[in-house]
């Protein structure tokens, strides 16, 4: 009988502590919604969000691979985009098909028009910015070697042999 | 995994394999296999349109002017439309098909189509027990898109279909102090903002060295 109590004991003890795990504990915050005007993403890792006035680069559609600005949120899943300056119409745009990039239009008023936004584009400048950082840069450098033919592949890698060689010589002889 | 050259181009829209061999209407030589590249669906296909639909009681002895009824309808298209506006008219007036006529039946263009609106959408709906009302709100660019997943929503919640409900009036708020839906009070924050968390990126092979980040 006496290991029978016992281990009747540890079950209950195992219940216990489980018990005690599972109980929320009080001192967790209230959870903050999206809504709430106190939300703030100053102790944030994200750094992009979207916004009204936020660059995005479209991945899908007939635009696929300019960028836009977002104009207006419609939801979770969607908002208003449009690109005046890079042929992009307005038009609703799931997120899902588009990137944030880091740049934003500052001081965008909501649901602001075609004229307003093509105007504030051209005052900063948007597209030459976009054209100058590394991600278009780079975008563009893969589009060039993708529209390659055999023969500018073959060129492009005699080429890279004949600096290599310029290099390789230079470097010998210091 | 298929690997084509269109594997990387984004969205496709669905083809279908026609094998010529076994097909005698199309006039392509034995054994070439065709590729239809189906027609991109326009939007009165992909779901509702909204309908203007007259009609009216046929002229008799006692009546030669009958009144006419007028109602905005929402249907996939004209055939719906005609058919539901008999199935109320006949509810809420003594007039049926066989006694009435149809004046006329337009399309209702939405104003303005990228204006950003919220809508109330009235509706009643026969579950499997019994009957209910229902208020909804929804954010969407134009009347048939509310309508569109307001239907979606329906389906999806209560698993009711599109002949066990009835929409009784579609209006746009436009204030925002009346919207009474916290689903939607939310996305009118004024400053709203929200980051994008978890995208995963689509993996270009089966193994990469670097785990993708995925904010």
């Amino acid at each position: 009988m006496a290991p029978h109590s016992s281990t009747h004991k540890q079950r209950s003890a195992q219940r216990r502590r489980a018990s005690t795990n599972r109980r929320p504990s009080k001192t967790t915050a209230p959870p903050t919604t999206l809504n709430s005007p106190s939300r703030s993403y100053d102790n944030s890792n994200f750094k992009r969000f979207v916004e009204v006035g936020r660059v995005v680069l479209l991945n899908d559609g007939p635009s696929s691979g300019n960028i836009a600005v977002i104009v207006e949120i419609i939801d979770h899943n969607r908002a208003i985009i449009e690109g005046p300056t890079t042929n992009v119409p307005r038009q609703s745009f799931p997120y899902k098909h588009l990137v944030l990039t880091p740049l934003k239009l500052a001081g965008l008023p909501r649901a602001a028009g075609s004229t307003t936004l093509k105007k504030l584009i051209e005052k900063e400048a948007l597209v030459e910015k976009w054209n100058k950082s590394s991600w278009a840069q780079k975008r563009e450098a893969a589009q060039k070697k993708k529209s390659l033919n055999d023969f500018a592949r073959f060129t492009v890698m005699v080429q890279k042999k004949q600096r290599r060689d310029v290099v390789r010589k230079v470097l010998a002889k210091a | 995994m298929a690997g084509g050259p269109e594997r990387c181009a984004g969205r496709q829209f669905p083809r279908r394999q026609i094998d010529a061999g076994t097909n005698k209407d199309l006039p392509v030589p034995n054994g070439t296999a065709v590729v239809v590249r189906l027609k991109k669906p326009t939007s009165a296909e992909m779901g509702l349109q909204e309908y203007q639909v007259v009609g009216r009681h046929l002229p008799t002895e006692q009546d030669p002017n009958p009144k006419i009824y007028r109602m905005r309808i929402f249907a996939p298209n004209e055939v719906v439309a005609k058919s539901r506006f008999w199935y109320f008219l006949r509810q809420l007036k003594k007039v049926k098909k066989a006694s009435g006529e149809i004046i006329g039946v337009n399309v209702i263009a939405e104003k303005k189509p990228v204006k950003v609106k919220n809508f109330g959408i009235w509706l009643r709906y026969d579950s499997r027990s019994g009957t209910h009302n229902m208020y909804k709100e929804f954010r969407e660019l134009s009347r048939v898109d509310a309508v569109k997943s307001l239907y979606q929503d329906m389906a999806a919640r209560h698993r009711a279909r599109f002949r066990s409900i009835h929409i009784l009036r579609v209006v746009e708020i436009e204030k925002t102090e009346d919207i009474r839906r916290p689903y939607i009070k939310q996305l009118l924050t004024p400053g709203l903002k929200f980051p994008l968390a978890h995208r995963v990126h689509k993996v270009r092979s089966t193994f990469v060295a670097n785990r993708p980040s995925t904010f």
